[in-house]
């Protein structure tokens, strides 16, 4: 009796395992699918956020630490008191770049991906100009980067790192195939591009914005062979930005989606217009010091939660156009002084100084504006105009204008240094790189 | 059993009758002085015998030639006693140690000293006397082998419970709550950053110590290895109270407790100099942080009044505002710190037969108010336990059934612009955040402006007025809990028996967050709604039994299957930019975010056991688990149930070697050895997909820069995906951890000297994690089987007691001693650290260091073979000198100089705790202390670091003295510059932000009173002429003393919490003392 009771529930066991291991596949059934985790995502929804987190980046560190570099701003507080006196550490660099690679360059993968297979050419096309613009503020900063052998986590968890050189030869084909796509007409299956943040799907601003790109690329090189110059002015001769309308900006919306200035000024603060800057506008009595010298507070331009941040202006292509002018093989003073005018104009325009009796004024000055322009005043008025760009720095790098005395020691500097997480996790990341150090085109 | 021996006993008397010669009388007591009923004595050598009265009273008739008298009581120690010319003899009986039950896993009973590994138990009254909110930090010293750390004194702050070292790299390491037999929960959820937004519980905190039995601690893997991988971090095993133990009849309980709590420990602050910098004074209508101000005792108020001081603007005595009259004034910031209060009440019912139908119903509350203000804490617990023994007593039914609800109002804290005590220490002593007001926590003149804006010595800027913090930051939780189990048994025969199990625990986390318009964190308000939906079923069906093979050995076995899954769904929903003050809720928001995301994992396992007795000194018990689990299935694969499944054995051997020599002075020996083999999944699930994800400001994962909130998704319209910055493993194998333990227990001299040590190593080997990967790869983590790590330590139990005279005196001395090292034997290939947590010095798994090292910047010190060179080719010494900079022409000359990279700067782990607890009984009376001791360990003071900056640090009171930097210059010559500490010291490289955080890591050890207890049990002469059965006052205190280097608040916090991420304090909330006074009454 016992023993047949035992049968029948061992029985009744075994069966009840057994059936629970043969429908082992439906007792588990999709439970390890996230169901809120997205496993295909649109080419709109992934332009989104390669835009946002690469203007967001720029805006960041970016322009943060290039703008203590420049004497833009002051430092006067917890890190920032720090970062003044250039007590840097590799570590203080890992945002940028980790931003950039894992997640600019990783989605503009997935997008190049998406579009070449869907036959998406205007996708393609700014993924690639994008790309473009990541990889040079990455070059511009860093020096030697990963590219080649990089973005491909199958292949290697160690990419080696290109030169800075083979970099610049990645942006201009990235941006000659850019503009290629961008050329071919939407409709049918190359749908224009939806959830454009920066041009709102305008393929001829995007392909005015790699002549653009492609023009400062060359400026970049021209200190290391003169010919780029008259590269550059080639590439704005393709047809660059006609007004400030082409800038290449991205708005910030304010509620929860404010600008990087303002959302590190109000939830840290400790940075301060920077004083030299200010002098310096003091003794040309620059109308924009009333906007750029102020305190960063509400009453400043920088410090809006709603802002327009420009990636690439109308403002710094003039600039562009009117150094390529004094340093072309046969200079041309005239060119470069109207369009540094042009540049002061728009950059007047973008600090809210609209009184043109006060852009007269002020471009009535010798020091300013003298008969024949000179390097010194154009580099002097892009780095007025281009307050607080990363774009400053590479320019000082290139041009030394302004003399700028460091605030601390002996040495502005004149790089970033690679990230901590880099050094510890990449055997080929150079070793020993110090602020002082040139990048390949600083040279 | 005890029904049973009676029986026995009467039977044996009344033959022994006939055959009386000579009457020898006595009484049988136990250690206390308790009579024994129903001992037995018997002739030894025959079947002589009688047994004990209701007062342990016995006589007996002795047969002639009669010389020994064995007397015995089940659950005793059986004495035999020479019998000589003796008509009278008493005896005291000894517990025996060799029948006692320990609940082992899945809830089974088994004699202790049959068990090769280590247990240890801690009874619910020691729980319930403890005085603690949290269950975990009523364990504190108390189990050796278990490291226990409060994160702060925040009413409803978890607590993080770690046994016997680490067993993964970044997974959970906590130990596994299991209730009568099936899991509960214990996860601390997070609302907003680990750094930031409140101390959050974890989810034990809903026990209540009153309605809890016993817990037993399983330490090693061959104890714990049937609850799989989860087990591998030790079990707490709970169980309940459910009714009657023995005997039967009704019994009402109640007690309730007052406890008081107060600060225990502060940071030093300075209060001579005020807000400023460079000397020069900065009104408070100025932004500036700093209090680099000039001295106090040279400023005088000008009389012009302000809201942010009713005596006016600080001016030097040669202004001539100055009003001498008038002299600067300094406040006290820990003002805004109260005296705690707290209520307990319990009531409980116990009915039925313990042998039939028994039952226990409890109500407990407990509501407290914090030592911060409006800092509250109220949970209700209502407990339904149940036995029953039916058919026969062939079919058992035991449940337990409990609701509990907690609310509760915290405070923001840590690195957040609202944090206390980020605005409280940074405010200059010059500064009242109360302004004046005698009651400034009611009073909005202490933290508003007339203009609606915050009143803060920055202009409304800065940081949060403390006042305002608790008034308008409320975060608010409800918890609604339900956590109950069924367990049957039905006795198919002697030798099998059939056990189904199932339990669930459901619980629902509401919590809202509300920042109003200006709070500094969000200045234009937001309000977040965060509700976490968990559940989980836990069921066995078991069959197991027992039997004699032979008279010389006995067979145990378990054969079973288990289903377990646990589910958790959390929505979030933030809204942000409120229109109007007044009214933080979603209706005034100008945006709304929701972000959903879910935890679902389940497994499959079936389990069996074997235990063989030899004799009764020699035992071997064998345990297997298989296991099936959901998170290593690849959805994009064909299932295959032999990808997610992994077997893995244990085996444990208890050998009792004081069976075999019959010492005297020894009650017990025993040596044991054990190894255990636990397998496991990924720590989580969907780790084996790599998906896009929703960049959003509510998950944290913005599209940020490092510093700022950055930016999240809907962008407007527009929707915005990124592929995750982590890619998941489409290879993964399981994990595994392999124990080994060696332990001896050994009770000597009837008890007085009882000893448990155990060593033990373990190995946890195939680590699923996410690897950090340079970024150029496309990721910045991928999910590998990667990465090792082993411990090895011991603990020791150790009991002794001194004094016990019968009818008096008792003193028990316990110590718990716990030591151990988990090494971080490798991690992926070529990868050297990985981040846990924190800030910089953050919180690192680094390669051939201890678990969670501080990892950040350091001074340069030197490092060659000399001693007086730096060499950056060389690994960094931090026993080497500092190297001093001599650059006349740099800003830091003679001052130390930065490493140039981040090194290991400090470790939190102990070298070991010890728990030594004291208790005197005399009579009624009993005191209890436990000392608990952490020697070593280290904390980074971020707190000080950052103070350092603001000139609010006591050290800056030194602002302006000279000193020279013990070190040596770059040439290798001891350093002889002088150097100024002032403010570019403190906010250069002196500075918490800087890159230095390596000189403010500090030894976080300790020493403290943990508890004490005094208590009276009033006479049961006098009980029960209130016909009463118990009644009992006493005092508890906690903290009550505290020794320790470090110079912040309590050391025994974390900024991060009860994750892995240790040794961090930023701001974090001081810790408390307290006192308690108890009443206890039973009918």
């Amino acid at each position: 009796m016992v023993i047949k009771k035992i049968y029948s529930i061992g029985l009744a066991i075994a069966t009840v395992l057994l059936l629970g291991l043969s429908s082992c596949e439906s007792y588990f059934g999709n439970v390890n699918v996230d169901p809120n985790g997205v496993i295909d995502a649109s080419p709109a929804s992934i332009l989104a956020t390669i835009e946002t987190r690469l203007v967001y980046t720029i805006g960041g560190d970016f322009t943060r630490y290039a703008s203590v570099f420049t004497q833009h701003v002051d430092g006067f507080d917890r890190q920032f008191a720090g970062y003044q006196n250039y007590t840097f550490v590799p570590g203080d660099f890992g945002t940028p770049w980790a931003n950039l690679y894992s997640g600019v360059l990783t989605d503009v993968k997935q997008l190049k991906t998406k579009a070449d297979a869907g036959k998406l050419e205007a996708y393609g096309g700014v993924a690639r100009a994008l790309e473009a613009h990541t990889l040079m503020m990455i070059a511009d900063f860093y020096g030697d980067a990963p590219y080649s052998n990089a973005l491909n986590v199958e292949k290697t968890f160690q990419p080696t790192y290109d030169t800075q050189a083979q970099l610049y030869t990645t942006i201009f084909a990235l941006l000659t195939e850019a503009r290629t796509k961008l050329a071919v007409p939407t409709g049918g299956a190359n749908v224009g591009v939806k959830s454009d943040l920066i041009y709102g799907g305008s393929n001829a601003k995007w392909i005015k914005y790699c002549n653009v790109l492609a023009a400062r690329a060359y400026l970049h090189l021209g200190k290391l062979d003169a010919s780029n110059y008259a590269k550059a002015s080639a590439e704005l001769a393709k047809g660059g930005f006609a007004s400030s309308d082409d800038d290449a900006t991205f708005t910030y919306t304010g509620a929860g989606s404010d600008a990087p200035w303002y959302q590190y000024n109000s939830q840290r603060g400790d940075i301060a217009a920077g004083t030299r800057y200010i002098k310096l506008m003091t003794d040309l009595a620059d109308p924009r010091k009333a906007a750029y010298g102020a305190d960063l507070d509400d009453a400043h331009p920088i410090f809006q939660d709603v802002q327009k941040l420009g990636i690439l202006t109308y403002t710094e292509q003039k600039f562009i156009e009117a150094e390529c002018n004094l340093k072309a093989a046969t200079p041309n003073a005239a060119a470069a002084k109207a369009a540094m005018l042009e540049g002061i104009k728009s950059s007047f325009a973008e600090a809210g100084v609209t009184d043109t009796a006060k852009y007269k004024t002020y471009i009535a000055q010798a020091a300013v504006n003298p008969a024949t322009v000179t390097i010194n005043q154009v580099a002097i008025q892009k780095y007025l105009a281009l307050y607080t760009s990363p774009e400053a720095f590479n320019d000082w790098r290139r041009t030394g204008i302004p003399a700028l005395t460091p605030n601390l020691g002996t040495f502005v500097p004149r790089r970033f240094l690679y990230p901590q997480t880099e050094l510890d996790l990449n055997t080929n990341a150079p070793k020993g790189t110090k602020l002082s150090d040139r990048v390949g085109w600083d040279k | 059993m005890k029904k049973l021996s009676l029986i026995l006993a009467m039977v044996i008397s009344t033959i022994s009758f006939a055959l009386a010669q000579k009457t020898v009388t006595g009484t049988i007591t136990d250690a206390k002085s308790e009579p024994l009923v129903g001992a037995s004595v018997l002739v030894k050598g025959t079947t002589t015998g009688t047994i004990t009265d209701i007062d342990g009273k016995y006589s007996l008739s002795v047969p002639a030639g009669a010389t020994t008298l064995s007397y015995s009581f089940a659950g005793f120690q059986t004495q035999d006693i020479a019998l000589g010319a003796l008509n009278a003899i008493d005896v005291s009986m000894t517990e025996s140690i060799l029948q006692e039950l320990v609940v082992t896993a899945l809830g089974v009973s088994k004699q202790s000293k049959a068990l090769g590994y280590a247990t240890q138990q801690v009874g619910g009254d020691n729980l319930k006397s403890a005085n603690t909110m949290n269950i975990v930090d009523a364990l504190s010293g108390k189990v050796a082998g278990a490291q226990i750390t409060s994160s702060s004194g925040a009413l409803g702050a978890s607590s993080r419970i770690v046994i016997r070292g680490q067993t993964s790299l970044d997974g959970n390491n906590q130990a596994l709550f299991v209730i009568d037999g099936l899991r509960m929960d214990n996860s601390e959820f997070g609302t907003e950053g680990s750094t930031t937004g409140v101390a959050q519980s974890n989810r034990a905190i809903d026990l209540n110590a009153a309605d809890i039995e016993s817990i037993t601690v399983l330490k090693g893997a061959a104890a714990s290895a049937l609850y799989g991988i989860d087990g591998a971090r030790g079990v707490i095993l709970v169980t309940t109270k459910k009714g009657n133990k023995k005997g039967k009849g009704l019994t009402v309980e109640y007690s309730t407790t007052y406890t008081t709590t107060e600060v225990n420990k502060l940071p030093a602050l300075q209060n001579k100099f005020g807000k400023g910098t460079g000397g020069d004074t900065r009104g408070f209508n100025l932004g500036t942080s700093t209090s680099w101000g000039p001295k106090l005792d040279t400023m005088f108020f000008n009389g012009i009044a302000s809201e942010f001081d009713a005596n006016g603007a600080l001016v030097g005595k040669s202004n001539p505002a100055a009003k001498l009259s008038s002299p600067a004034k300094t406040y006290d910031p820990f003002r805004v710190f109260q005296q705690g209060a707290g209520w307990q009440h319990n009531i409980a019912i116990t009915g039925g037969d313990a042998d039939k139908v028994s039952y226990r119903l409890s109500i407990g509350n407990t509501k407290e108010e914090g030592i911060i203000p409006n800092n509250t804490y109220n949970r209700t617990n209502v407990t339904l336990g149940t036995t029953a023994n039916l058919l026969d007593n062939t079919f058992h039914v035991r449940s337990s059934i409990q609701y509990v609800k907690s609310t509760s109002r915290r405070i923001q804290q840590g690195s957040n612009l609202s944090g206390l005590m980020l605005g409280l220490l940074r405010t200059p002593p010059s500064f009242d955040n109360a302004n004046g007001s005698s009651d400034p926590i009611n009073d909005p003149k202490a933290y508003t402006l007339a203009d609606g804006r915050q009143r803060t010595y920055r202009n409304g800027g800065g940081y949060d007025n403390p006042y305002w913090v608790v008034n308008n930051t409320p975060y608010t939780d409800e918890v609604n809990r339900l956590l109950g189990n069924v367990d049957l048994t039905y006795d198919l025969t002697k030798w099998l028996s059939i056990n189904a199990k199932v339990g669930t625990d459901v619980y629902q986390d509401n919590r809202i967050q509300k920042f109003e318009i200006n709070s500094r964190t969000v200045p234009a308000g937001r309000v977040i709604d965060d509700r976490y939906t968990f559940r989980n079923l836990d069921a066995y069906l078991t069959l197991l039994g027992s039997t004699n093979i032979s008279p010389d050995l006995t067979l145990g076995y378990t054969l079973g299957g288990n289903i377990y899954s646990s589910l958790l769904d959390n929505l979030t929903v933030q809204g942000d930019g409120l229109d109007n003050t007044g009214f933080v809720n979603f209706n005034n928001t100008t945006s709304k975010t929701v972000t959903p995301s879910s935890r679902n994992q389940k497994s499959l396992a079936v389990l069996g056991s074997v235990d063989l007795g030899y004799r009764n000194f020699l035992y071997l018990g064998l345990t297997g688990r298989n296991d099936w689990v959901s998170n290593l299935i690849v959805p994009t694969k064909p299932f295959n149930s032999n990808d997610i499944g992994f077997f893995y054995p244990s085996a444990n051997l208890s050998f009792v070697f004081s069976e075999l020599t019959k010492m005297n002075w020894m009650d017990l020996g025993k040596v044991r050895l054990s190894v255990g083999q636990v397998g496991g999944g990924a720590p989580n699930p969907y780790q084996t997909s790599t998906y896009y994800s929703v960049p959003s400001l509510l998950t944290g994962v913005t599209i940020n820069d490092g510093w700022t909130d950055g930016i999240g998704f809907p962008y407007g319209s527009t929707y915005g995906l990124s592929l995750d910055d982590t890619k998941g493993s489409l290879n993964l194998k399981p994990s595994k951890t392999t124990d080994f333990e060696v332990g001896l227990e050994t009770k000597l001299l009837r008890g007085k000297v009882r000893l448990d040590a155990s060593y033990y190593t373990r190995y946890s080997s195939d680590q699923i994690l996410s690897v950090p990967i340079s970024n150029a790869t496309g990721f910045g983590g991928i999910i590998l089987n990667s990465g090792a790590l082993s411990t090895k330590g011991f603990d020791v139990v150790l009991g002794l007691t001194p004094i016990s005279m019968s009818n008096s005196l008792t003193w028990d001395v316990n110590f718990n001693f716990t030591k151990w090292k988990t090494k971080i034997e490798s991690l992926a290939d070529g990868v050297k650290t990985q981040f846990l947590g924190g800030f910089s010095p953050g919180s690192y798994n680094i390669v051939g260091e201890e678990y969670g090292q501080l990892y950040g910047g350091a001074f340069m010190r030197t490092n060659d073979a000399t001693n007086t060179k730096f060499d950056p080719a060389l690994p960094y010494n931090p026993k080497g000198q500092l190297v001093i900079n001599n650059d006349a022409k740099d800003g830091d000359y003679g001052r130390p100089q930065v490493h140039p990279v981040d090194v290991k700067v400090g470790n939190p782990n102990p070298d070991f705790l010890l728990g030594i607890t004291n208790t005197l009984s005399f009579k009624g009376f009993s005191i209890s202390a436990l000392i608990d001791i952490r020697s070593g360990g280290e904390m980074w003071n971020g707190t000080l670091g950052a103070l350092h900056n603001f000139g609010m640090s006591a050290d800056t009171e030194n602002r302006g003295t000279e000193t020279v930097f013990e070190g040596v210059t770059p040439d290798g010559k001891p350093n002889t510059i002088k150097s100024k500490l002032d403010q570019s010291w403190y906010t250069g490289l002196g500075n918490g932000f800087g890159a230095v955080g390596a000189q403010f890591v500090q030894n976080s050890g300790f020493a403290r009173l943990r508890q004490l207890n005094v208590s009276y049990r009033f006479d049961s002469k006098w009980l029960k002429a209130a016909r009463m059965s118990d009644l009992t006052v006493s005092f508890t205190g906690r903290n009550l003393w505290l020794k320790t280097d470090y110079t912040g608040v309590d050391p025994e916090t974390s900024l991060t919490g009860a994750r892995n991420s240790q040794g961090s304090d930023y701001f974090n909330m001081p810790g408390t003392k307290s006192m308690a006074f108890s009443l206890g009454v039973k009918f």
